[in-house]
């Protein structure tokens, strides 16, 4: 006897997601950009450090940080993935033929969340170890620092040190939160450009609305906003006025949940 | 068995659908006619649970649709050929469908086979064609072999082929005891295909029942030509029957063939010409929905 339950609607929107070809391609960029950038930002710090009138000092070289960068870039893959997985559905009117085989709209909802979870966080994850491999391997080894005055040793990160494997661990998990908040700003949007316009909008354009707030309010929204949620997550050492890596990583959570759960309400409440 | 009652439905101050009772019998094809924009669509969806009803309810098998354990294997239904995602070719689409109600992914091949897509099974369902699209639709319709089955206008973009096909196909579906309800537009094709309609206009339900009780609201007219159309004019006009006067001949209502000729008879009166103007289904139709079409051209005279 069959039945729809959480776990068929699940192999299903896993189906899906590998017989599209958008999605398939979207993770390919995704993994693209985070190795490509990590590794391209890498390797020009030997151009960066033999510049001998650059004015280099070894206290700017952060090995963990050049390494992973690419998940700045990625962040964007991850939210057209997620945005594009629910909105698609709307666009071509296949909504409709999901929601007929699977009417109660939770399920529909929970899988979609956890197949993007699933295929980005393993995806995102993977990326970011190769691309702190790779990117470390080609770092300068040492560099003429301007204020000792002399050649110096330059800290190449390793995976034992202290907060690195914490750091390489958010930066995947950071993709998949942002992947999620596309999942969910897909579900309320419903519409492709208007949800990736808002992603983009959150992720580039508050920031800089910020910029002409008052100190304190800055202070407060530059603390929560999610690009710096992302950099509180996978910094060694924390800049002032931000979350420890943890804390950012619990909010940002809690914001992809929060949006989830909206886009359920309101996918629940709506006519298809 | 489809159960509709005091079904309501309105969109801001538009009324979709209003009051609309009726139910769907196994084992026939039940044709669910209206002009478009009547609210055949709605009514349907609503049906499967995509639109919440303002009033009223929509129940299958006695269930409310959204409670069903696996709604493919109870209630199949083709509303949009082109919904669907256009990059993904028609075996993934069905088999995504059946895993999601836990169908056996064996039942894909057979399907497709049935609709006679095997040969295209691996192409993009965005490069069919909307014929092609249709048989693919009626595939997902069948995927769980539900007892009950539902198609939104099947035959657009069918070929003449294919619609002889859809048409067979779906009086086999009544006849292993099925429920089958299939929209249109137009009387003409469900008269071949349906035993029973079900016909709305703006909404609402105007009449419903098999072809025979649906003929009573066709009116045959007779066209009689004789050598006195006056005399015989005043005669039928005294026996209750109306006429019109139509180039050199009569329109009676009222009266058969056989009445006028023997009222001509009698009264020695020529006949040239008596010929019984039998009025289709279609006029029927056209007649009960005249007035409720929601968009009517006109024809402008030059």
């Amino acid at each position: 006897m069959s039945r729809t339950t959480l776990a068929t609607v699940t192999r299903a929107e896993f189906a899906k997601f590998r017989t599209a070809r958008s999605y398939v391609i979207g993770l390919i960029v995704l993994v693209v950009l985070f190795i490509g950038m990590g590794t391209l930002i890498s390797g020009l710090q030997n151009v960066r450090v033999s510049d001998h009138h650059g004015g280099f000092t070894a206290s700017e070289f952060d090995s963990t940080a050049f390494a992973l960068i690419g998940y700045f870039f990625a962040q964007f893959a991850g939210g057209v993935i997620g945005a594009l997985f629910v909105t698609s559905e709307f666009a071509t009117g296949s909504i409709r033929t999901t929601l007929a085989a699977v009417p109660r709209r939770g399920l529909f909802v929970i899988a979609k969340a956890i197949v993007v979870t699933v295929i980005v966080g393993i995806a995102s994850e993977i990326a970011a170890f190769v691309s702190f491999f790779a990117g470390t391997a080609i770092q300068p080894r040492s560099a003429f620092d301007v204020v000792a005055n002399k050649v110096v040793d330059l800290p190449i990160a390793s995976l034992s040190g202290q907060g690195v494997l914490r750091a390489v661990l958010m930066s995947g998990l950071y993709v998949t939160l942002l992947t999620l908040l596309g999942v969910g700003l897909g579900l309320i949007v419903r519409h492709t450009a208007g949800t990736i316009s808002i992603f983009v909008g959150l992720i580039f354009i508050v920031p800089l609305i910020s910029l002409a707030l008052p100190t304190g309010w800055q202070q407060g929204l530059d603390k929560i906003l999610p690009s710096n949620l992302g950099q509180s997550m996978i910094a060694i050492s924390q800049p002032a006025n931000s979350f420890s890596a943890g804390p950012a990583a619990l909010l940002l959570g809690a914001y992809a949940l929060g949006l989830l759960l909206l886009g359920y309400v309101l996918t629940n409440r709506r006519d298809v | 068995m489809i159960e509709i009652s005091h079904l309501t439905k309105t969109f801001g101050d538009v009324t979709a659908v209003h009051d609309l009772t009726f139910s769907v019998q196994p084992g026939e094809v039940t044709g669910f006619l209206g002009p478009n924009g009547s609210g055949k669509t709605t009514t349907m969806r609503m049906i499967l649970g995509l639109h919440r009803p303002t009033s009223g309810s929509a129940t299958v098998n006695g269930k409310n649709y959204r409670d069903l354990a696996a709604p493919l294997t109870e209630v199949g239904a083709l509303l949009d050929a082109k919904a669907l995602h256009p990059g993904r070719t028609a075996r993934h689409h069905l088999r995504a469908l059946a895993l999601s109600n836990g169908i056996s992914t064996s039942r894909v091949a057979e399907v497709l086979n049935i609709v006679g897509l095997s040969s295209v099974a691996d192409k993009r369902a965005g490069e069919f064609s909307l014929g092609m699209s249709q048989r693919l639709g009626i595939a997902a319709a069948i995927l769980g072999d539900p007892g009950i089955l539902m198609f939104d206008e099947p035959v657009n973009g069918l070929d003449p082929e294919g619609i002889r096909w859809v048409r067979e196909f779906f009086r086999f579906l009544a006849s292993e005891g099925r429920t089958v309800l299939v929209s249109s537009h137009l009387m003409s094709e469900m008269q071949l295909t349906a035993d029973r309609f079900i016909i709305i206009g703006r909404g609402r339900l105007i009449t419903q029942g098999t072809q025979d009780e649906l003929s009573v609201h066709v009116r045959s007219t007779v066209r009689v030509v004789t050598g006195d159309n006056d005399a015989l004019a005043a005669l039928m006009t005294q026996r209750g029957w109306t006429l019109e006067r139509e180039g050199d001949g009569l329109h009676v209502t009222g009266g058969s063939a056989r009445d006028i000729g023997a009222l001509a008879f009698d009264n020695q009166i020529a006949v040239y010409e008596l010929s019984p103007l039998n009025a289709s289904l279609e006029e029927a139709f056209m007649e009960l929905t005249a007035g409720e079409a929601q968009y009517t051209g006109k024809v402008q005279e030059a």
